[in-house]
């Protein structure tokens, strides 16, 4: 990680073969995640089998169920818009995942890799409302506005906390974000933008308390007339979502594979862990934030402390540019 | 292969793994035939289509949403110049910040950020 | 189908079920919750995740039609059961997860002709009702009218008939039924004034009465204008069946009101504590003393009361003459007052009429939460004998 700027525009990415590992390191985290929450509901209910073993494998029990359950077509649905929606989210949530470092180097090093995830994970937006509208149901179609809402109340503090971020390695390339960090993690002089972000990451995988958009009020909202593999595609896409969210807390905010004694790829897989373990956590921990109160609290609250927060690293950069 | 080379063939591993989502259902389901159904509302059949003009409530944010994220996408390319511009370079991007802000404000006032 | 068969059992070790709990079929569906909570399997919010429909009474007609329609809701792979007696539900969900895990009485299933979504002749399906738990019935009977797949035609027979018959509900003005020849037979909402001004889609939609988390046989006739209810008019589905509410015996206070407050808590999307409440109820169901689950109880209560978060989503949203964080006070002092003394009577509750007014003006967000707040008596009560408003 010591290196100097790679000479070549991609020399520090991974080789091309890692495209295909990509996914099976993602579905094993998003697996490990679902044995989590699992584990955690079943705590909480006080009773069924308990233990790591069955929560494991909850998520093979739920994979199989829907890869053999029926799909399903509601009357005059815009099928199109329906199904390309569900297939957008994992496929937006992987292709944002391109730009993640698995230890030092990521599969593509982008020099606009900022704006890459930036861009693909806002593909969920236009994913939820397909979803929602496609359905031509009133619960799917309440659900997919809703994630509009929840879209304009959560993604420009967050597009904030990661331009801070940026801002701070003078970079987009996420490599450069992570290298910049190897004195100090950007977490010690960013804090808010980190909280901003873990709080924009649950929302933009719609994960609590910003699951009003798949809502149990709404008897399951944009997903309410999914089933079978379409099912399996959207929520799988979900979870994914909230993976690789949570992954890019890691290079943005907490030094990427920078860590003692052992390997970055260890410590890059560590530091993921944990930021998921917050995020499940504090699902639990809150009830659902109605987006009509959220709104104003994101652009009266959070938007001025995000800016706050880039001026102070701007003045930093500043400073040092100066020494 | 350029820097995109890699999303590229990512792109293809994504799609090849939906798609193979759905052949395997195709093969494992308990049958291929989807089932045709009314949209659910709690049991009762539907009245109307779905399909509506929706209220939007949140407009006015929406509104107010599109001129700030205008503005980040000037923020990007300002993230990399700042050390080398300097001073002015700082001054320029938070006033406009500040005016966006008062905006806000303005906007914040007027109850565009509640609706319910 | 080998792999197909072994998929099947994987995954009938933890079905989704959907629980349908009619007016008379709450002790029902508290051994039904208890018993699934025991089994670690989650309840499904609708049929398009559920493999279980799981009925908690026997259903008088109206609901009759509702679970009919609900079962053709539900995809393949599937079964069906019907808790008659509490005491049954462990039974009933464990033959309903056998003829889930069946392969071959699942892919029967599917060849044979799927029953026709409309009104049930009663006649037509003689076990039903009567057997304590029917497993899923092969619906080759029902089906013989020769219909096969010609689900769309079924569509609007159902639709355009339920359509005329809901009308003294809804009093919708409607005046699309004729002209334009609609997919579905369905016709497209129309345009009307809303309440800020503005000429909108006028969408008219029955709310209920299986919604997770929801009074029983409970229905709403709403016109939505987006997500706000511009109209109400609420309706209980065969609101003389079971005989008086299982509630309204003494010493039932306390649970009913963690109960309650379970559900308002599982609306509201605080899953934790919604779970917790229903422990302490299924706690105090099979006759543990008040004092056991007083502290946690309390507890709960008072962690609830205490949440900021919580009282800012709640305060200002208008329900009636107050918001609905009044209603919130309302609902914990009746359960604090339930815990204290475990022989008072049932804290009297909102009527339907009364309940409307509440409705109107609200997103429906905020109204699935003052529902599970105002939580309506729609079973039989001796005292006052509850009708449609």
């Amino acid at each position: 990680m010591a290196d100097a700027a790679p000479s070549s525009p991609f020399a520090a990415a991974l080789p091309l073969w890692t495209v295909a590992l990509l996914p099976v390191l993602l579905g094993a985290f998003t697996w490990a995640v679902v044995a989590f929450d699992v584990a955690l509901a079943g705590r909480a209910r006080g009773g069924g089998p308990s233990g790591i073993g069955s929560a494991v494998v909850v998520a093979v029990r739920e994979t199989a169920r829907l890869l053999v359950g029926q799909r399903r077509a509601t009357v005059a649905a815009d099928r199109v818009l329906w199904r390309v929606g569900g297939a957008v989210l994992p496929v937006g949530a992987l292709l944002a995942a391109v730009v993640l470092p698995l230890g030092e180097r990521p599969v593509a090093d982008l020099s606009v890799g900022v704006v890459w995830f930036n861009a693909m994970e806002v593909l969920a937006w236009a994913s939820v409302w397909m979803v929602g509208w496609g359905a031509n149901s009133v619960f799917s179609l309440v659900g997919g506005y809703r994630f509009l809402v929840q879209g304009l109340a959560y993604e420009l503090p967050h597009m904030f906390a990661i331009i801070t971020a940026a801002l701070g390695a003078a970079s987009l390339r996420v490599t450069g974000i992570v290298d910049a960090q190897q004195n100090l993690w950007f977490v010690a002089i960013m804090p808010v933008a980190f909280v901003v972000y873990l709080i924009s990451a649950a929302a933009m995988a719609f994960w609590g308390p910003f699951d009003a958009p798949v809502g149990r009020d709404l008897a399951g909202g944009a997903a309410a007339e999914l089933s079978g593999i379409d099912r399996l595609v959207f929520t799988g896409g979900r979870w994914l979502l909230l993976v690789v969210a949570a992954a890019m807390a890691v290079p943005l905010f907490l030094g990427g594979g920078d860590g003692p004694w052992l390997p970055a790829w260890v410590w890059v897989a560590l530091k993921t862990g944990a930021v998921l373990v917050v995020l499940v956590w504090a699902r639990r921990r809150l009830p659902t934030l109605r987006m009509d109160r959220y709104v104003e609290f994101a652009w009266v609250v959070l938007i001025p402390l995000t800016i706050a927060q880039a001026l102070v690293v701007a003045i930093v950069v500043l400073a040092r540019g100066a020494m | 292969m350029g820097e995109f080379g890699p999303v590229m063939a990512l792109l293809g591993v994504a799609a090849a793994l939906v798609a193979a989502g759905y052949g395997l259902s195709a093969l494992l389901a308990v049958t291929r035939t989807a089932l045709d159904v009314a949209p659910f509302s709690g049991g009762l059949p539907p009245v109307e289509h779905a399909f509506s003009r929706f209220h939007v409530r949140w407009y006015p944010v929406t509104m107010v949403f599109l001129a700030f994220d205008m503005e980040m996408v000037f923020m990007y390319p300002w993230t990399l110049v700042v050390s080398r511009v300097g001073v002015s370079a700082v001054i320029e991007m938070f006033a406009f910040l500040a005016i966006l802000l008062a905006g806000v404000a303005y906007a914040w006032r007027e109850g565009a950020l509640r609706w319910a | 189908m080998g792999l197909t068969s072994r998929l099947l059992r994987v995954a009938a070790a933890r079905p989704h079920a959907l629980i349908v709990a009619p007016v008379g079929g709450t002790s029902g569906r508290l051994a039904v919750e208890a018993e699934l909570a025991r089994r670690g399997w989650p309840v499904a919010d609708h049929p398009a995740d559920a493999d279980l429909l799981v009925v908690t009474a026997a259903p008088g007609p109206e609901v009759r039609a509702v679970i009919e329609r609900l079962w053709r809701q539900i995809p393949h792979p599937k079964a069906r059961v019907e808790v008659a007696e509490p005491e049954q539900a462990s039974a009933a969900l464990a033959l309903g997860a056998a003829h889930l895990a069946d392969c071959e009485h699942q892919l029967q299933h599917v060849a044979a002709p799927a029953p026709v979504e409309h009104h049930p002749t009663p006649g037509r399906n003689p076990d039903h009702g009567h057997e304590s738990h029917s497993g899923d019935r092969e619906p080759g009977a029902g089906g013989g009218d020769g219909h096969g797949d010609g689900h769309d035609g079924a569509h609007v027979g159902a639709t355009a008939d339920a359509r005329g018959r809901g009308g003294p509900h809804t009093g919708h003005d409607s005046g699309m039924g004729g002209g334009m020849e609609m997919p579905g037979g369905l016709p497209m909402a129309d345009l009307g004034p809303d309440r800020d001004g503005l000429t909108l889609d006028r969408l008219h939609v029955p709310l209920g009465p299986v919604l997770p988390d929801w009074p029983p046989g409970l229905v709403l006739h709403v016109v939505l204008q987006g997500d706000v209810i511009q109209e109400v008019e609420t309706q209980v589905l065969d609101p003389g069946e079971g005989g008086p509410s299982f509630w309204h015996e003494p010493g039932r206070a306390a649970p009913r009101e963690l109960d309650a407050l379970a559900r308002f808590l599982a609306v509201a999307g605080w899953y934790d504590l919604a779970a917790r409440s229903r422990r302490l109820r299924d706690v105090l169901l099979t006759g543990a003393p008040l004092e056991q689950v007083h502290g946690p109880a309390a507890a709960l209560v008072g962690r609830v009361g205490r949440s900021r978060t919580l009282r800012r989503l709640l305060r200002d949203l208008p329900a009636g003459p107050g918001d609905v964080a009044d209603l919130l006070g309302f609902r914990l002092a009746a359960v604090r007052a339930a815990l204290g003394a475990p022989d008072s009577p049932p804290a009297s509750r909102v009527g339907l009429d009364e309940l409307a007014d509440l409705l109107l003006g609200a997103e429906l967000a905020a109204a699935r939460v003052i529902v599970a707040m105002v939580d309506p008596d729609t079973e039989p009560v001796t005292s006052r004998p509850v009708g449609h408003g």
